[in-house]
């Protein structure tokens, strides 16, 4: 008669990866984290968009360029006019915000006359 | 019985896989939430959007506009935009807001719930219209009792030198003639009532309040 072989427990690590995997698979799909509180920095770039459009035609109704400042780098920080002007551009695309085009431009011309002028970056 | 221990060996393992899954997609490196929409910002930054949406309108007062705007920070479990407009006035009221923008977000409030008609122009209140009796209207019987049975001449108003159509001072034959009065005592300055006016139904039904308040009032028994 032969010996027995004793046998890996490779049923164990078997085990081991399927529990690896329905665990991942419940944290990232059936129950991801839910963020809640979230800052506009992780706001979708569409509503991002919006968010900045509120903040354009909120500084022409009140022309409070500190407010309006201090909204804007709550979104980005620091606060760069290129990637502004960038979602400006991108407004042309948006039915929602085309028509406030021409205000946040020109929001966007005051907002960075008054970062040269403070010195704000 | 070998078999046993290495399947409930093997449910163990199963069990500790999971959690160390869980324990890493919850807290080692969670999903980055990079897409998120307005409604899970955080209540002050809500607070905010909201004050910039009462903003806006105080300017441009587009109640439509204003809707829209507010429906972006209106979360699956918010009831309605006023809850959305409420719980923002209330976290403003907390966080110490000038009476300023708290007044925005008052009127905010107010339009979109309809509670309260705000005129955008104001009515002048000389400006009324009194009736005039005129003797058109005994001119006006005596040609219709009259037994001749030709055609009256309607009179053509004359035209003026302004341009401006004059209107019909008697639109409905009504035999009156409509004339501007700008000495006229205003209606809306109405004296004072004399007593409260009651809302009591007379009859065997009372409503809660109402006849104790008449009681009240003129010392009933």
């Amino acid at each position: 008669m032969f010996p027995k072989r004793k046998q890996a427990p490779l049923y164990l690590l078997t085990g081991l990866i399927i529990g690896l995997a329905i665990g991942l698979l419940v944290g990232y799909r059936i129950f991801p984290v839910q963020f809640f509180d979230i800052t506009p920095v992780s706001l979708h770039e569409d509503f991002q968009q919006d968010y900045l459009t509120a903040v354009g035609l909120a500084y022409h109704a009140d022309k409070d360029m500190g407010r309006a400042y201090s909204r804007i780098s709550q979104m980005m920080s620091p606060v760069s006019i290129d990637t502004l002007r960038t979602m400006n551009l991108r407004m042309e695309e948006d039915a929602d915000n085309k028509p406030y085009f021409e205000q946040i431009r020109s929001f966007i011309n005051e907002l960075q006359a008054y970062m040269n002028n403070t010195g704000k970056r | 019985m070998g078999r046993i221990n290495r399947f409930i060996w093997f449910l163990i393992m199963i069990i500790i896989g999971g959690g160390v899954g869980l324990y890493y997609s919850w807290y080692v490196k969670p999903a980055e939430f990079v897409d998120a929409a307005l409604y899970n910002m955080r209540p002050d930054y809500k607070t905010d959007y909201v004050l910039m949406v009462a903003e806006i309108y105080d300017q441009e007062h587009d109640r439509f506009q204003a809707l829209v705007r507010l429906d972006k920070v209106l979360a699956p479990s918010d009831p309605s935009r006023e809850s959305v407009v409420e719980a923002a006035i209330e976290n403003a009221q907390n966080l110490g807001y000038n009476p300023v923008d708290l007044q925005k977000m008052y009127r905010l409030q107010e339009v979109i719930s309809g509670e309260r008609i705000i005129p955008t122009e104001t009515i002048d209140p000389t400006a009324l219209y009194v009736f005039e009796q005129t003797s058109t209207a005994s001119a006006g019987q005596s040609r219709q009792s009259s037994s001749d049975d030709s055609p009256q001449e309607t009179p053509t108003p004359t035209p003026n030198n302004s341009g401006v159509p004059e209107a019909d001072s008697d639109p409905f034959n009504t035999g009156m003639q409509i004339t501007t009065d700008p000495n006229a005592t205003p209606m809306l300055d109405l004296p004072p009532a004399p007593f409260p006016i009651f809302n009591n139904n007379s009859g065997s039904g009372n409503t809660a309040g109402g006849n104790s308040s008449l009681d009240d009032y003129f010392g009933g028994d």
